[in-house]
C-alpha cells in the first residue's frame, strides 16, 4: 500500500477545498496548495522590463486586490501596460513538481519569478494577441525559487479593453502535484510540441531543441495555435529517480482531442482512435487514456522520452485534461478514485457550464 | 456645394470603412497603416505607359484630391484613360523585416498599379474585354526589393473609367502592414494568372493529368487575395483556374516547406510543379496549409503552382491571406498566437 494515511488526509482536506472553490468559481486546479497569493499586490501602469527584476524598489506602488479586474479597483477605462508584483515564502524539496495558477487574465501576460520568465500566454502588440479566456497555469522549476527566504513574482500584463489585470475566477496560489511522487511520476507541465507529422519524431535521437514549449494539459488552441487542425506531436524527457521500478507500469494520459499515438522511448506503446484514417468517430476525445508499458522499457536513473502523436479533427486540439502520470498498474483504482474525488468528476460538470 | 459632397464622401467613406472593419477584423489581418496616401496627387488624363515609369517628370499635370470623383475635382463628364501619381519617403516605414501593402480603395472601374515602376496588382479588365472592379477594395502587396527605404518611392495609378462616376472614388488610402504575412520565407501576395473554367470540370474529375488540358495562353491578371467576385467576375459560380510562377531561392533547397494559401471559397486542389499537394473541400473558412518535401520543388529556378477553385454559390476564390511559404521547422512558431 503506497498510499499513506498523510497523503489520503491532504486528498481529503483538498477535495473539500476544491469542492468550495469550484462552487465559487468553477475550477480547481488538482494539486495542493502551497502559498496563498490571493490578496494585496503591487501594482504599477506602464511598462519596464526592469520591474521583473527581483530587488526592483516597489515600495512607491500602488496597491491592488489579486484577483480582480482593475477597471473595479480603481483604475476605470484603462487600457494599456501593467505590472504586479508580490513577494511570497516557499518550502519544496527538490524538483517538486510546482505550478503557478493565476486564473484567468485580461488580456496578454508575461511571468516573472526572481527575475526568470516562467510562462506567457496572448501576444503582446505589435503581435497582439488577447487570450482573456484562458486559464494560466505555469510550471515553476524548483531551482528558480529560494527556501525560506523572499521570492518575488511579477507579471507583465497589456489590457486592449474591457476589464482588465488578473481577473481570477480561480485560486491564486503555488500548488504542489509532490502526491504524484507517491505513487509513481508526474507528467504534468512544460512538453516541447511541433506541428505536422514525423514518424522520426517519435525517435530519442530526434533534436526537438527549436520546438516550441507548451503546457499540457492546455488545449493547443488556447496556448496559441489558433485554428489549427491536423496532426501535431507533444514530446517529453524526463529523469527518473534511481530507485524508481519500471516494471507493471502504465502511463495515463487523460482525455486528447482527437485522436493519438504514444511512443516511449522510441516504441509504440497504443494508441487511440483511426488515426492513419484521420477520421475520428467513436467520441475518441472523451475517452480517458491508460497504456500500458511494456517492461523493462522504461530507465531508472536515466532520460526517458515520451512521444504523443495527435491527430485533431476540429476544435481546440490536444492533451486536455489530466492525468498525466507514470503509476504502477496496482495502484490505477486508487489513483482514478482520488483523481476523481479530487478534481474530475465534478469538474467535468462544471467545465461543461462554463464553456 | 463641394464642402457638402465633400463632407457626404466622409460620411459615405466612414460607412465603408465600418462596414470594411467588420468584415476584416479579425486577428489574423490586422492592418495597421503606417503611411497616410490622403491628399494631393498629380493626374493627368490620356494613357501612356511611359507614365508607370518611376523616373517619369509629372510636374506640370494637374492636382487632385485622392480619394474623390474626378468628377468633383474639375473633370466633369469625363469618361476613359486617366492616371494618378504620387510619392512617400520610405524611411516613414517603420523596419525593412516588416511586410507592406498599398491600399488604393475603391475605383471606378479597372485599375492597374505600379510601384516604382514595378507592377504589383490590378482588379477589373481593361477594353477590349471591359470588366468592372467598382466594388474591389484594392489591397495590393508591395514586394520587399522594391521598396526604397531611404529615399522616395513613386506610386502610379492607371485607372479606366466606362460611365459615370469615376478615378480612386473612396477608401482609407495608403501603406499598411500586416502582422499575418510577417515571417514568411516567401510572400506570394500579388498578382496571379487567372482563368475560369470550362465547365466540364468538377472538383472531383479535376486532377493532375487535367493541367495538361489546360491552354497555356489566354490568362488575365488576378489579385490574390481577393474574392473573383469583386475583380470584375461578378456572379461567376463554377471552376477556375489561378496560377502563380516563382522561384524559391537556394537557401530554401534543402527544406520541408509549407505552402500557405489563406482562406479560399470553397473548394480547393493545389499543384505544385503538376503534382497535387493538397485539397479541401467546402471549408470556406479554413486556412489552407498545404506541405511539400524538398524533392516536390527545384530551388533557384522557376516552380508552378496552379490551383483549382470551386464556388457553386456568393463569393469565390482565394480571397484571404496569408498567402506565402515557409519552412516547415518555422510552421509551428508562425502558427503560435496569430
Amino acid at each position: 500500500m503506497k498510499i499513506n494515511t498523510t497523503a489520503l488526509g491532504r486528498s481529503f482536506t483538498l477535495l473539500i477545498v476544491c469542492v468550495f472553490t469550484m462552487t465559487l468559481n468553477g475550477s480547481c486546479s488538482g494539486g495542493s496548495r502551497k502559498v496563498n497569493l490571493r490578496g494585496s499586490w503591487k501594482f504599477s501602469l506602464g511598462d519596464n522590463m526592469s520591474f521583473a527584476k527581483p530587488n526592483y524598489n516597489d515600495s512607491d506602488w500602488e496597491r491592488i486586490y489579486v484577483p480582480a479586474a482593475w477597471q473595479t479597483e480603481g483604475f476605470r477605462r484603462y487600457n494599456g501596460y501593467a505590472w504586479y508584483r508580490t513577494t511570497f515564502e516557499i518550502d519544496f524539496t527538490d524538483n517538486e513538481p510546482l505550478y503557478l495558477e493565476l486564473g484567468r487574465i485580461d488580456d496578454v501576460d508575461q511571468v516573472y519569478v526572481n527575475g526568470r520568465l516562467v510562462g506567457g500566454t496572448g501576444g503582446f502588440p505589435p503581435d497582439y494577441f488577447t487570450a482573456y479566456s484562458v486559464k494560466r497555469t505555469y510550471p515553476i522549476p524548483t531551482s528558480y525559487l529560494i527556501k525560506g527566504k523572499k521570492n518575488v513574482i511579477a507579471v507583465r500584463v497589456y489590457d486592449e479593453g474591457g476589464e482588465g489585470g488578473i481577473i481570477g475566477h480561480t485560486n491564486v496560489g503555488i500548488f504542489s502535484y509532490e502526491d504524484y511522487y507517491e505513487v509513481g511520476y508526474p507528467l504534468l507541465g512544460n512538453w516541447k510540441f511541433h506541428l505536422m507529422d514525423d514518424v522520426n519524431w517519435a525517435k530519442e535521437d530526434y533534436n526537438d531543441a527549436s520546438w516550441e514549449d507548451i503546457v499540457a494539459p492546455s488545449y493547443w488552441e488556447d496556448q496559441g495555435f489558433r485554428d489549427y487542425d491536423g496532426f501535431a506531436w507533444y514530446r517529453k524527457k524526463f529523469t527518473l529517480p534511481k530507485d524508481f521500478k519500471p516494471n507493471d507500469m502504465v502511463v495515463l494520459l487523460g482525455k486528447i482531442d482527437d485522436m493519438d499515438e504514444v511512443y516511449i522511448n522510441g516504441q509504440r506503446i497504443g494508441g487511440t482512435g483511426s488515426i492513419e484514417r484521420k477520421w475520428a468517430r467513436n467520441d475518441e476525445y472523451r475517452k480517458p487514456r491508460t497504456y500500458f508499458i511494456p517492461d523493462d522499457l522504461l530507465r531508472p536513473g536515466k532520460e526517458n522520452l515520451i512521444a504523443i502523436r495527435v491527430f485533431d479533427q476540429e476544435q481546440k486540439g490536444g492533451m486536455y485534461e489530466g492525468p498525466l502520470a507514470i503509476i504502477p498498474r496496482t495502484q490505477y483504482k486508487e489513483f482514478w478514485r482520488e483523481y476523481q474525488n479530487e478534481n474530475h468528476g465534478v469538474y467535468s460538470l462544471w467545465s461543461f457550464l462554463w464553456d | 456645394m463641394r464642402d457638402g459632397n465633400y463632407n457626404f464622401r466622409n460620411i459615405f467613406s466612414s460607412i465603408i470603412l465600418a462596414v470594411l472593419f467588420f468584415t476584416t477584423a479579425n486577428a489574423q489581418d490586422k492592418w495597421e497603416r503606417v503611411v497616410n496616401l490622403h491628399g494631393k496627387w498629380k493626374f493627368s488624363i490620356g494613357d501612356k505607359s511611359l507614365w508607370g515609369d518611376r523616373y517619369f517628370n509629372d510636374a506640370k499635370w494637374e492636382d487632385i484630391y485622392v480619394p474623390s470623383k474626378w468628377e468633383d475635382e474639375g473633370f466633369n463628364g469625363y469618361n476613359g484613360y486617366a492616371w494618378y501619381r504620387t510619392s512617400f519617403n520610405g524611411q516613414d516605414m517603420p523596419g525593412k523585416d516588416l511586410v507592406y501593402n498599398l491600399v488604393v480603395g475603391y475605383i471606378d472601374d479597372v485599375d492597374e498599379v505600379f510601384f516604382n515602376g514595378h507592377k504589383i496588382g490590378a482588379s477589373g479588365s481593361f477594353p477590349p474585354r471591359f470588366h468592372t472592379a467598382y466594388n474591389a477594395h484594392r489591397n495590393y502587396y508591395i514586394p520587399t526589393e522594391f521598396i526604397d527605404f531611404a529615399g522616395k518611392n513613386v506610386i502610379a495609378v492607371r485607372v479606366y473609367d466606362s460611365e459615370i462616376e469615376g478615378g480612386i472614388v473612396s477608401g482609407d488610402i495608403g501603406v499598411y502592414t500586416s502582422k499575418g504575412d510577417r515571417g514568411l520565407a516567401i510572400n506570394l501576395r500579388g498578382i496571379w494568372e487567372f482563368r475560369l473554367g470550362t465547365g466540364q470540370d468538377r472538383f472531383n474529375s479535376v486532377g493532375e493529368k487535367t493541367l495538361a488540358s489546360l491552354p497555356a495562353e489566354g490568362w488575365n491578371d488576378i489579385t490574390v487575395p481577393s474574392a473573383w467576385g469583386s475583380q470584375g467576375y461578378g456572379h461567376y459560380d463554377g471552376g477556375a483556374w489561378y496560377r502563380k510562377q516563382f522561384t524559391i531561392p537556394k537557401d530554401l533547397q534543402q527544406e520541408d516547406l509549407v505552402i500557405l494559401l489563406g482562406k479560399i471559397d470553397d473548394s480547393d486542389k493545389a499543384f505544385l510543379n503538376g503534382k497535387l499537394i493538397g485539397s479541401s473541400y467546402d471549408q470556406y473558412d479554413k486556412k489552407r496549409y498545404y506541405f511539400v518535401t524538398k524533392d516536390q520543388f527545384k530551388a533557384g529556378v522557376t516552380n508552378t503552382l496552379i490551383v483549382y477553385v470551386e464556388d457553386p454559390q456568393g463569393e469565390g476564390g482565394i480571397y484571404e491571406g496569408p498567402v506565402g511559404i515557409l519552412k516547415q521547422v518555422d510552421f509551428s512558431k508562425y502558427i503560435r498566437w496569430r
